[in-house]
């Protein structure tokens, strides 16, 4: 009796990213427009903040750099050089980066920096261990910022679906079947699983089934909230898929 | 180095939050995929020449063989060379091979021979594929080089012992190669001076993947991997059981090669089937004698003879006259008929060379009868088993005829010899019969599987018999119409059940099972009314019949239908019949008066079913023109037409509140539509085949369960909210025709072809009963002396106490300070005895739970105990002692030293012994008062967790980490039988039947029974669990077992209870 509501679901995401909110209300200063600004904001910090934490801006800097870029676009309505045909969220936003911090170079001499500005909260310090732990070298800013956010989309599409599966399914199935996520040999044989939970080897194969069906669909789901066509979904993970390759 | 995370996918090194071990590309990635593709996704190779792995760089490719792809690469640093690089290309766990690989290394690099490759290094490429760096040798697969340079017998035989060498010096620093073969001996130089290098050394086993598997991988795709060398111990074992005589084997093959120019099996015949092929084949199949063979090549055999400077007839003369021994013993299916050791091939190859005898010789009677008992065993596919029946059956019956030829004089001798054997006989058949049952009884296959027990002899009749018996039929209740029978119908009240045979209606009791009524006609669907006073009859005569249900008497006749008529309904108010008929309507009458009310027109087929809706608004139909169709009754309009992917619906029922259709069809397949939009969810799939065939489907009164019965025999219960298969019952030996929940909800009624009607419990459980309340791994088991109670000790510091009777946990002993490992009752059934990590012994009372002593003086952890027969001293074993005390006053009587690790004590059934098993492989026999040592039994290779005295005490059994159980004999300490079947190296725990006759053994995750005198394997009494502690039940009726390593925290008790012959079969 569960499934049914997936279907549909599919076609549904794209009226009401919010990306492309963003776009159709670009012009105005709608509070739409505000709101999903923000919301695209907050999710999407961390890469920022691990491109300037790769520029070698300090913790404070870079903290600093990223309430008033946000603080920047959100009230000076930086989008108004958006096309929206080739728009991206994940681009516009480094593009939008880069005008920023030129800008506040010449804006440091002048006055002090940031100016104490909080748009959003941002949690340092999980930030900071992440980047700590990883620590690939030689990556460019522009390849962290990459990385970061494919790792963010992920994380986020991950947290979804243990969240709602936890909420439909017992959690004790969840906690095996998870694992199940991406096959490998490592894995405890279905049948094993199967007789731990009291389970048919059937009944785990499509819980695993329906388990990944909804990961790659919340994964879409996902990065669909950053583009602006469903034709770019695609794209989208691949270009994603390489920035997590080097 | 640092504990780090890897993905389980890839082997790359996580860094940063990415959940449940795997790394942000393999998440990614998954999203990528196709649905379809989500179990076998390998990156494509990109590694090529001018690219680095590594610091190496890529030159080119020199090669491509089963495991990946070769290619000669530069070293850039510490220092500059060639190399050759072999990427892996199977879908393997990069990680492990990896680290399996930098565990092997150490002893890689003593290896230090001129004919072997050294291999430098192994690391994962970016893709995420392990790859291997090796020296680089140019040379020629030996037998192309033998050829090409046209080496002549002797001196094909001198370069192979050149490479015996070599692989005789990496089995003395305990590197095995595990997968020689021509292509892994690369031979350069001139046929003067040919130099061998073996190649790929230590690779086979950081990939691990036993061979076979990797033929499994290719079935898929390309072929790859070469089975012609490949021993039969790799074919099928797991990859451990793997020793030198395995590269014995594979050197054996070559050996053959270099000179008949083939190898004993054929490749394309081994590569025309799929793996079984290729096991039955290696198995099974004795090579041809190198010499019948060059006959055979008959065209071949003169340019094979020129390659070796001869002529065709000398070849086979010399491969006649004893040269042809040597590969065949090097081949032998079994590993003990071998060469011991390469060195012990090498010295026959010498021999030969020398003109000396040679140990090989030519085959035996003996092993010519057992090759040919054990191709048979494979046609049966029984294996070990039958072998060693039919072995025995084969040996004493040519015995018996020998004996009867010389002996013809003491008549009587004979006479008492062959009852002898053909006592030997029965029992082996038993065994073969209860084995067979079991492996039948996994395979659902019932009927052969109660044919075979049915056969058993009663006297010889144990546990795994009587488990089994009840394994295959856990039903409450049967009720037998000894006819086969189609159609049953339950009553509303639940108290009466009507079935159709050949006799007629039959309306049993449900409780009783007696027979109420027999109406006399056989119709083709029945129903109960609404108030149980009538039956509701479709038939073959086309007729709808309305029946006195406590009379018997026909009430009425209603004609209409021009088909046989395969379902009837009453509506929810009583008032309308529903009838689904093979000329494809379905037809309402009116109950009471039997006015036919209406034709409902729409199937393009047979209607094989029709229901109503639990208020009667509806009426749903399913029919083998592939649709499900919802019809209004009121005013006959046909609501809805589903389309049930091209299958036939024989099963359809509305669920109590009547939002769902649950339908069940021909190939299988149970689903369950919304009523509304009939939308739905499949709940199985079915296999597709029409033996799957859904038959019939209710749910629970309360709508939570579904129950199913179908032309597999099985019923299932199934939760149609999450699609989960609860529960699944074996018993009936014939399709099951229909199903029906009790009123209760806690009882289904089934009924099957065979004419059995059966009454099953919801939850009864074929595993066994489960009493749960441990919170960490309980570590061992024992029964009381009278039977009542099973006390536990487990990993959380505790002892508990259960009723078995009641399965309930009666009180849990508290006071340890560490997991308890082992337990024993006093003989009095009093006490308790356990040992703990807490380097403690305490004694208990079983009544009050209280501690009654405490005993110090280990000091290590205290992994054994047991109590001597009449209750007054306890031994101990720990890390470096053993010690007896005595157990009133908790004093110290003896300190037994010359131990270390000990796992397992015991004390002999007459008291005056201890047996002690320990890390160091060795039992020894104590003296109980003096503490002298008896004797020491030696021949297990690996730590001894287990010693026990059978009943008599005439016999010593013992379990240990190398996998086997040995039984000795007490009176001379010799090794009467090495059991061996557990696939996984460990015996942790062991137990014997009351009676002596039966043993029963717990591995990592199996528990097995075995027949005591013979060693014979009976049962897999769990297949998926192992156990570290088990337990016979005085009685002989029960075991007792802990669920292993990786198992839940439970005890399982395994009943083998016969069943109340009053009212069962």
């Amino acid at each position: 009796m569960k499934g049914a509501t997936s279907n549909h679901s599919k076609k549904a995401h794209f009226r009401t990213t919010h990306w492309s909110v963003v776009l159709a209300a670009r012009t105005a200063s709608s509070p739409d427009y505000r709101d999903a600004l923000i919301t695209l904001c907050e999710t999407y910090w961390f890469p920022i903040y691990s491109y300037l934490r790769r520029q070698e801006y300090d913790v404070h800097e870079a903290k600093d750099h990223v309430q008033g870029f946000f603080a920047t676009i959100i009230e000076k309505q930086g989008l108004r050089s958006v096309n929206p045909e080739k728009g991206k969220f994940r681009s516009y936003l480094l593009g939008a980066l880069k005008h920023y911090l030129a800008d506040a170079r010449d804006r440091d001499k002048a006055q002090k920096r940031g100016g104490g500005i909080k748009v959003i909260s941002l949690n340092i310090k999980n930030c900071e261990n992440q980047l700590n732990m990883e620590s690939r070298n030689g990556l460019s800013p522009e390849q962290q910022y990459d990385r970061s956010w494919a790792l963010n989309i992920l994380q986020r599409a991950i947290k979804k679906l243990e969240i709602e599966s936890k909420s439909t399914c017992k959690s004790q199935i969840f906690n095996y079947i998870i694992h199940y996520l991406i096959p490998s040999e490592e894995n405890v044989p279905h049948r094993v699983v199967a007789a731990q939970l009291n389970m048919s080897e059937a009944a785990i194969k499509a819980a695993i089934y329906r388990l990944r069906r909804r990961y790659r669909e919340l994964l879409k789901d996902e990065i669909a909230q950053t583009v602006s066509s469903e034709k770019q979904v695609e794209e989208e993970i691949q270009d994603l898929f390489v920035a997590l390759s080097r | 180095m640092d504990k780090q995370n890897y993905c389980k996918k890839c082997g790359y090194s996580i860094s940063g939050e990415t959940p449940y071990d795997l790394c942000p590309r393999c998440l990614m990635n998954l999203g990528l995929e196709n649905e379809a593709d989500a179990t076998s996704n390998l990156s494509p190779a990109i590694e090529g020449p001018g690219t680095f792995i590594g610091h190496y760089k890529i030159l080119e490719q020199i090669g491509e063989g089963g495991m990946g792809v070769v290619y000669l690469a530069e070293q850039q640093e510490p220092i500059k060379r060639k190399v050759a690089l072999k990427i892996v290309k199977l879908g393997m766990d990069t990680l492990q091979v990896v680290s399996r690989f930098r565990s092997e290394q150490q002893m890689l690099a003593m290896l230090d021979h001129p004919n072997i490759a050294q291999v430098f290094d192994a690391g994962t490429t970016d893709y995420g594929r392990p790859y291997f760096v090796m020296e680089f040798v140019e040379g020629m697969p030996i037998i192309d080089y033998c050829d090409t340079h046209k080496l002549n017998v002797a001196e094909r035989l001198k370069l192979f012992l050149q490479v015996c060498r070599a692989v005789q010096h990496a089995h003395q620093k305990g590197v095995l190669h595990r997968d020689i073969k021509p292509s892994n001996i690369l031979v350069s130089g001139d046929e003067n001076a040919p130099v061998p290098k073996i190649i790929d050394f230590g690779i086979a086993k950081a990939i691990r993947q036993p061979l076979i598997e990797q033929m499994a991988i290719t079935e898929r795709g390309q072929m790859l991997g070469t089975p012609e060398y490949m021993s039969p111990e790799q074919a099928d074992m797991a990859y451990q059981d793997v020793d030198i005589r395995s590269d014995v084997y594979s050197l054996g093959v070559v050996l053959y090669e270099l000179l008949v120019g083939v190898p004993p099996i054929d490749g394309k015949k081994l590569r025309q089937g799929g793996i079984n092929n290729i096991r039955k084949i290696i198995h099974g199949e004795e090579p041809q004698t190198p010499s019948a063979r060059l006959t055979d090549l008959a065209n071949r055999a003169k340019e094979l003879a020129i390659k070796r400077r001869t002529e065709p007839q000398t070849l086979a003369k010399r491969l006649k006259k004893e040269l042809e021994w040597i590969p065949l013993k090097a081949m032998r299916k079994n590993p003990q008929d071998r060469y011991q050791s390469v060195s012990a091939l090498a010295e026959d190859v010498s021999n030969y060379l020398e003109g000396s005898a040679l140990v090989a010789g030519p085959q035996t009677r003996t092993y010519k009868i057992r090759i040919f008992v054990r191709k048979h065993a494979a046609l049966v596919g029984m294996g070990a088993l039958l072998f060693v029946i039919l072995i025995t059956g084969l040996i004493s019956t040519t015995t018996m005829y020998l004996r009867a030829d010389t002996m013809r004089t003491t008549a009587l001798k004979e006479r008492q010899f062959a009852e002898d054997q053909s006592e030997e006989y029965r029992r082996l058949l038993y065994i073969y019969k209860v084995a067979l049952a079991d492996e039948k009884c996994r395979d659902q296959d019932v009927r052969s599987a109660r044919k075979l027990l049915k056969d058993c002899p009663e006297d010889l009749r144990n546990w795994e018999w009587h488990r089994l018996d009840y394994i295959l039929d856990m039903s409450l209740m049967t009720f037998d119409l000894s006819q086969s029978t189609w159609s049953l119908a339950l009553s509303h009240d639940g108290n009466r059940i009507a079935s159709v045979s050949m006799h007629g209606i039959t309306i049993k009791d449900t409780n009783s099972g007696i027979e109420i009524l027999t109406i006399n006609e056989s119709p083709m669907s029945l129903a109960f009314s609404r108030d149980d006073q009538q039956l509701i009859s479709g038939g073959f005569d086309h007729k709808v019949k309305v029946w006195d249900s406590a009379t018997g008497e026909e009430i009425m006749s209603l004609s209409g239908h021009e088909g046989r008529i395969k379902s009837v309904a009453v509506s929810p108010d009583g008032k309308q019949i529903v009838s689904g008929s093979f000329d494809k309507t379905i037809k309402l009458w009116d109950a009471s008066s039997g006015r036919e009310l209406r034709t409902l027109l729409g199937h393009k087929d047979l209607v094989l079913q029709v229901a109503y809706s639990p208020d009667g608004s509806r009426i749903v139909s399913g029919s083998s023109d592939r649709t499900v169709r919802v019809w209004d009754p009121l005013t006959g309009k046909q609501l809805k037409n589903i389309p049930m992917d091209d299958q036939a619906i024989i099963a359809a029922t509305y669920s109590p509140d009547g939002k769902y259709i649950a339908v069940g069809t021909g190939q299988g397949m149970i689903k369950i539509l919304d009523a509304e939009t009939g939308q739905g969810i499949s709940v199985t799939s079915g296999s597709g085949w029409d033996q799957s065939l859904i038959t019939s489907l209710a749910f629970s009164p309360d709508g939570n369960r579904l129950v199913s019965g179908g032309y597999d025999q099985t019923v299932r219960i199934w939760d149609p909210e999450t699609g989960d298969e609860i529960n699944m019952f074996v018993g009936h030996a014939g399709e099951v025709f229909g199903v029906a929940f009790m009123p209760d909800g806690q009882r289904i009624v089934s009924g099957a072809i065979d004419g059995q009607i059966k009454i099953w419990d919801v939850n009864a459980n074929r595993q066994g009963i489960i009493l749960v309340g441990h919170q960490n791994r309980v570590r061992h088991l024992v029964f009381s002396q009278d039977g009542k109670f099973l006390i536990s000790s487990g990993e959380e510091n505790t002892v508990k106490v259960w009723d078995v009777l009641q399965a309930k946990e009666i009180r849990t002993l508290r006071g340890h300070e560490g997991p308890v490992w082992k337990i024993a009752p006093s003989p009095d059934g009093k006490r308790i005895v356990s040992c703990s990590r807490d380097q403690t012994i305490r004694i208990w009372d079983l009544e009050s739970g209280r501690e009654v002593k405490k005993i110090l003086g280990h000091d290590h952890t205290v992994n054994s105990v047991a109590i001597s027969p009449d209750g007054k001293r306890i031994v101990s074993g720990s890390v470096d002692s053993v010690k007896v005390w005595d157990a009133s006053t908790g004093e110290l009587l003896i300190s037994i030293a010359g131990h270390k690790a000990v796992h397992a004590v015991a004390f002999s059934p007459d008291g005056k012994h201890i047996a002690v098993g320990d890390g160091d492989r060795t039992i020894r026999i104590w003296d109980a008062l003096t503490g002298r040592e008896i004797m020491a039994l030696s021949g297990h290779t690996s730590v001894i967790c287990n010693v026990l005295f059978t009943p008599d005490g005439e016999r010593l059994v013992s379990g240990a980490y190398d996998g086997t159980i040995r039984i000795w004999d007490y009176e001379t300490g010799d090794q009467v039988m090495t059991i061996l079947g557990h696939k996984q190296k460990n015996i942790e725990s062991l137990a014997i039947s009351p009676d002596g006759k039966r043993i029963v053994s717990g591995s990592f995750s199996t528990v097995k029974i075995w027949d005591a005198s013979t060693g014979a394997e009976l049962m897999t009494i769990s297949p998926e669990h192992g156990a570290l502690g088990l337990a016979f039940s005085p009685d002989g009726k029960t075991i007792a077992g802990t669920r292993g390593r990786l198992g839940p925290n439970d005890i399982i008790l395994w009943s083998s209870v016969p069943h109340d012959s009053a009212n069962s079969k």
